[in-house]
């Protein structure tokens, strides 16, 4: 991947990305910052990047295990994101009811099931690929996924019942 | 515990829900530019590259430096030689320097009396003032007034 490839995959992904890890994470904040390391750490490894490959998994797993590492010590980085976050909250519009009761659900799960919610529900992921991206069985994937909806199914509204 | 049922994630609301989400919280954010993001990928390749240099320089000063302290000091003699000196020392030892024993004599077997035994190097042989050292026998030797080839002079 040229640096040109680089630069137009980071502009195409990195917000559908930031979406994501921000749903595995339930802060939008770190989400962003973590992705954007992990595209920092990807430019270096730029020549094994393969948009056949599906780099978007890589920047993904990358981001995930920063955003873990980063918990433990998490009381400085929300400091550090209060002080230099501040601005940006402020243009942006305010989610609706929905998504912030949807977020704050998927907060309450553990983080295993989070992820798995996610990269299923939103990556549009096979049982096998997240498995495989994960690092545990099918079987498991299923349980994560079968309590992740039993968990989220009561905050979704009737009306998006009825769309089905 | 009957096995879960899993819909397509395409059509179902769960995964619209959580579309809509992820796609609210990527609207919200101001993304970096991408020259931003090169620019620091090239600083990041730079501090891993310079310390990687920095690793084998060290270790490659580090070998030298032994290396160096190897051959300067010599072999290192074995510790329980040093540590623990034998009360008697041995004959079968060369290398072990002697303060009062001569290297080639024996402490059991003096060679008193000895013609062939080699005198100690305190007192050497003496020497013809012209001839070979080793063709002298210091002891049994008596002056010879013949020719310096050794044959004995023919008498009347």
């Amino acid at each position: 991947m040229t640096v040109e490839e680089f630069e137009e995959f980071y502009a195409h992904s990195v917000t559908q990305l930031v979406g994501q890890v921000y749903l595995m994470t339930g802060d939008l904040h770190e989400a962003q910052d973590v992705v954007q390391e992990a595209f920092v750490r990807a430019w270096g490894r730029r020549a094994k990047l393969s948009r056949a490959a599906g780099p978007e998994a890589w920047i993904r797993t990358v981001a995930w295990r920063l955003a873990v590492s980063r918990w433990r010590r998490r009381g400085r980085a929300v400091e550090a994101w209060r002080r230099h976050g501040a601005a940006q909250d402020a243009a942006a519009p305010p989610p609706d009811p929905d998504t912030v009761a949807l977020v704050s659900a998927l907060r309450t799960l553990p983080e295993r099931q989070r992820r798995v919610a996610v990269l299923h529900y939103v990556c549009d992921l096979t049982v096998e690929q997240i498995a495989a991206e994960t690092g545990v069985s099918a079987g498991t994937v299923k349980t994560h996924l079968f309590r992740a909806r039993a968990a989220l199914a009561p905050q979704l509204t009737p009306e998006e019942d009825h769309r089905v | 515990m009957s096995e879960p049922e899993l819909r397509p994630a395409g059509d179902d609301p769960l995964a619209r829900a959580l579309k809509r989400a992820a796609a609210a919280g990527g609207r919200r954010i101001v993304p970096a530019p991408a020259a931003q993001v090169t620019v620091r990928g090239m600083r990041r390749r730079a501090r891993r590259v310079a310390a990687a240099a920095a690793c084998v320089v060290c270790v490659l000063a580090g070998t030298g430096a032994a290396v160096s302290l190897r051959e300067t000091h010599g072999p290192v003699p074995p510790a329980s030689v040093t540590d623990t000196p034998s009360p008697s020392p041995s004959p079968s030892e060369p290398g072990e320097p002697s303060a009062s024993v001569p290297p080639t004599a024996s402490p059991t077997t003096p060679p008193a009396g000895s013609a062939t035994a080699s005198p100690p190097e305190s007192s050497p042989p003496p020497t013809s003032p012209g001839g070979d050292a080793a063709s002298v026998t210091p002891t049994t030797q008596a002056p010879t007034t013949g020719s310096p080839s050794g044959t004995p002079p023919e008498r009347p």
